[in-house]
């Protein structure tokens, strides 16, 4: 049972309401008179309530009352035999949705419960505990798959070993990282981030030694390097895989002297820096092919911390969704009571390819888009491949709109496929009815060869 | 060795060693091109084929992308290779035609006729934002036109040369050009003109802060305006700009006014075009008047009613500035993205600098160390249009602000000077100045520093 329906009705009709509330996964409890049921609406707040308008005591300021309690229109369901218009137009006044007929069916109840929500195994805020030290930018998650991560960075945290961390993207990787400097001898000191993937090759030198003033166009003041700001502190380089060649020797010999140059300086610059670096590619095949020096790679993991993807910690949500919730509620001024069973259901049966940056980001724009007090599935645009809904909502039934080509509608469907299929490229042939090479062509060309796992 | 030839370029492009499964980025190619103003045809064309990177969506790096990050398969580098080459040779027809009509024209001694040929040439080039090109076009005309054509002649040819010395940037051309179309339409009996030349001058001294200048110009048109029938669009264009100079000068009671009598004399406010504008407008006031929750609500209404790639990238624009004022750096950077992409669909590849300095300042507020990259490519984009000074004036501005945002003392010092030097070269004094204060203050500061350490 995932929700509760507390209900005051005709005794007649417990047996129908109790047996429709199983059928929607609903526990049923019955009240015999008004002030009980309002006891135990205060007591135990339900998910939904059910009032029979024919009940003594039922009348317009019994339902306002029941209203104020419960907060909102759309969880209470009235039902009523043969009541005069006049108190038909203004329960309806009162309540969203039909009024149940009576005496009551429980095929009828059961689907306005399904159809109403929460509906299944709904989380309520209110109800959750706060995760400990949860703020922005912290590691929120008690499986045993984060326990396992915790306890490693606890294990290498002090020590003033370089750390290499893997995992996919949106993992938190960078979140690890400020973890281990947070919990090293150097957390008083800075801690400086580059992403070796987004910055230019060009522009990347310059970044992390730093450049004398006029050292090439642009330069038209001296600049420190992150190198040089992280001097006594933490520098963490995330996606290290992507690093050329050439900058590849210029960042061991920084590692190993301790000392650089600045680009068009003379003289050496010495630094304390302890190196954290980062990659959601296989290092260790790319220093098998060549394409990363493996004296580097030995260099940056003296330790190495794996984290698991989202999709193998799904426990997790539990911790991670009224989590990012209850930032952006604040952050958009909702007042949300939790998030909805079908949501929820929703959030569970999702692969997560962009793992918790991509829930994140699912739950942001979703609790910007509620409107009521329950974040709903239709409040969530989940799933990398769902297309945006255009402003004026011109998209298709398949919510494309009319000028998507055929080649993003097939490239999306190929990778909502492969998600659901975790990558097994297969098993995604087999559904999309083509043959794997075939497949295994699309992917390449469509660039989706991270979203396939080795098979 | 350079090579101005589509067709090499082709074979080229296509004989570089292929990654099998690997999209190229646009920058990657854009490196492979030789830097000649008749490739410009090329790059855009590529531009517009390109797509996001979809493996960056969930990589961390997506905040950071630009349209150098952009992937193109090898189908729509071909075909834009060939659209390019057709368009270039389309032109090269187009200005032999246009050599024979002049030539034809001058020889027989139809002076009109050779300019009006040249001034349509000069449109088509502005209107394809090949703007110094233009300027060349239309310089050749209006020397043509003083040589002795007729009213009308000269009239479109002043105003096209104001106008397109305003698009470049060279406001003392401009300035000229206006001042020669106010006399000759004033001279001439043409009111209509004569109020556009007025308006043209008010609107130099806006684009260089000049607002006490500006309204001065402002209210020598009126006096013109007045004469005109109230379904002419200068009252409203009028009313409007007084609005923004008001605003810019922190009379909002007064803007407020001339916005409402803007709204008042539009003939359609309704009118999809006019109404982008207008509520525009009124969203930069509410934003001025400290109100962001109504100024998002009338950004939202505008870029709903833009019709124009040029409108839709201004007004998205303002509304990430205005959603980025009220912390929603998320949905900020969605709709700066939008207005990137409105950019590139609609072929306005020279308004990109604005967006990634918004984008820039999205970044920046996410913390993000890495968002030097959005400058850097803004101030490219500047380089490769030949934009006016005046964009990189504000791009240099905003960058060297941020570097003092991240503790880059000397560099963003050096910046500042850079841009303050570019805005009094400019004739902007209002921005000069403000940076002239802001980097007193940081040496007073670093002065005082100074004092504390010695003593």
């Amino acid at each position: 049972m995932t929700g509760r329906l507390l209900g005051l009705i005709e005794e007649s009709g417990e047996g129908q309401a109790e047996e429709g509330a199983r059928a929607a996964g609903f526990r049923w409890s019955g009240a015999r008179a008004p002030g009980a049921f309002l006891r135990e609406l205060r007591g135990d707040p339900p998910d939904v309530v059910l009032l029979s308008l024919e009940i003594d005591g039922v009348d317009e300021h019994f339902v306002r009352a029941v209203l104020n309690e419960e907060g909102r229109t759309e969880t209470v369901l009235l039902s009523a035999p043969g009541v005069s218009l006049d108190r038909a137009i203004l329960a309806r006044q009162l309540v969203s949705g039909p009024l149940l007929r009576e005496p009551l069916d429980g095929d009828e109840l059961a689907r306005e419960l399904r159809r109403r929500s929460p509906v299944t195994n709904p989380l309520r805020l209110d109800r959750l505990p706060r995760f400990v030290g949860g703020g922005e930018g912290e590691l929120v998650g008690s499986s045993s798959a984060m326990a396992g991560v915790v306890r490693q960075i606890a294990e290498v945290g002090a020590s003033p070993a370089s750390v290499l961390i893997t995992g996919e993207s949106g993992t938190g990787k960078e979140l690890v990282a400020r973890a281990l400097h947070r919990t090293s001898l150097r957390r008083d000191a800075p801690f400086i981030a580059i992403n070796c993937a987004a910055v230019p090759e060009t522009l990347l030198e310059s970044e992390f030694f730093g450049h004398e003033r006029g050292a090439f166009t642009g330069a038209v003041g001296r600049k420190r390097g992150r190198f040089e700001r992280a001097d006594g502190g933490t520098l963490f380089l995330d996606e290290i895989g992507d690093m050329s060649p050439v900058l590849q020797v210029k960042l061991l010999r920084a590692l190993e002297q301790g000392e650089f140059e600045r680009v068009g300086g003379e003289h050496p610059v010495r630094v304390d820096v302890r190196v954290l670096a980062a990659t959601n590619r296989d290092l260790a095949l790319k220093v098998r092919d060549g394409a990363f020096r493996d004296d580097l790679y030995y260099r940056l993991a003296a330790a190495r911390i794996s984290i698991p993807p989202l999709r193998e910690r799904l426990e997790d949500l539990d911790e991670l969704v009224p989590h990012f919730v209850r930032h952006f509620a604040g952050v958009y001024e909702r007042e949300l009571e939790g998030i909805d069973g079908e949501a929820m259901r929703l959030l569970r049966s999702h692969r997560w390819p962009g793992n918790v940056r991509e829930l994140r980001n699912v739950l942001d724009q979703g609790v910007r888009a509620s409107r009521g007090a329950w974040l709903r599935v239709e409040d969530l645009r989940i799933g990398v491949s769902a297309p945006r809904m255009s402003a004026r909502g011109d998209t298709g039934p398949d919510g494309y709109p009319p000028t998507a080509s055929l080649e993003e509608v097939e490239r999306d469907h190929i990778l909502r496929v492969l998600e659901f299929t975790g990558g097994a490229i297969t098993e995604a042939a087999g559904i999309l009815g083509i043959h794997r090479n075939t497949l295994a062509r699309k992917i390449d060309r469509f660039g989706l060869r991270d979203h396939v796992r080795g098979e | 060795m350079r090579n101005p030839c589509p067709a090499c370029l082709e074979l080229r492009v296509m004989s570089q060693p292929a990654d099998p499964g690997r999209v190229p980025r646009l920058g990657e190619l854009h490196r492979l091109l030789p830097e000649l103003p008749e490739l410009d045809e090329l790059f855009e064309e590529l531009v517009g084929r390109s797509r996001p990177d979809p493996r960056a969506r969930w990589s961390g790096t997506g905040e950071l992308l630009t349209v150098q990050d952009r992937q193109l398969v090898l189908a729509e580098l071909e075909a834009a290779v060939g659209q390019a080459r057709a368009r270039l040779l389309a032109r090269a027809e187009s200005a032999f035609d246009l050599s024979v009509r002049v030539g034809s024209a001058l020889s027989a001694g139809d002076l009109d006729e050779a300019v009006r040929a040249m001034v349509e040439v000069a449109a088509a080039e502005r209107e394809g934002g090949r703007t110094l090109r233009a300027e060349s076009v239309i310089a050749a005309a209006i020397h043509l036109a003083e040589r002795g054509t007729g009213l009308d002649t000269r009239l479109d040819t002043y105003l096209a040369g104001a106008r397109i010395a305003r698009a470049i940037g060279d406001w003392a051309s401009a300035d000229t050009r206006y001042r020669a179309l106010r006399a000759l339409a004033r001279d001439g009996g043409r009111p209509e003109l004569h109020a556009t030349a007025l308006i043209g001058l008010g609107n130099l001294e806006v684009d260089r802060g000049r607002w006490e200048a500006a309204s001065a110009r402002y209210d020598e048109a009126e006096e013109v305006v007045r004469t005109l029938p109230r379904t002419r669009s200068e009252h409203w264009h009028l009313a409007l700009n007084r609005s923004i100079v008001a605003r810019e000068s922190e009379r909002l009671d007064r803007a407020t006014e001339h916005l409402e009598v803007a709204e008042a004399v539009c003939p359609d406010p309704n009118e999809a075009g006019a109404a982008a504008v207008l509520l525009n407008a009124r969203g930069q006031l509410l934003q001025a008047q400290g109100d962001p929750n109504r100024a998002e609500i009338a950004f939202r209404k505008a870029l709903e009613a833009a019709t124009t790639p040029d409108a839709k990238v201004t007004i998205g624009a303002n509304l990430a500035e205005v959603l980025l004022a009220r912390g929603h750096t998320l949905e900020a950077g969605e709709v700066a993205r939008e207005a990137e992409a409105n950019a590139i669909a609609g072929g306005v590849l020279p308004r990109l600098p604005e967006v990634y300095r918004t984008l820039a300042r999205v970044a920046s507020a996410r913390q993000n160390p890495d968002a030097f990259v959005l400058f850097e490519h803004a101030l490219g984009l500047v380089d490769r249009y030949e934009l006016p000074r005046f964009e990189r004036a504000r791009t240099v501005a905003e960058y060297g602000r941020w570097e003092l945002g991240r503790g880059e003392s000397e560099m963003g010092l050096a910046r500042l000077a850079e841009a303050e030097a570019l805005f009094r070269e400019l004739g902007c004094l209002r921005e000069a100045e403000s940076l002239q204060i802001l980097m007193s203050e940081l040496d007073a500061e670093a002065s005082e520093t100074g004092r504390t350490d010695d003593g």
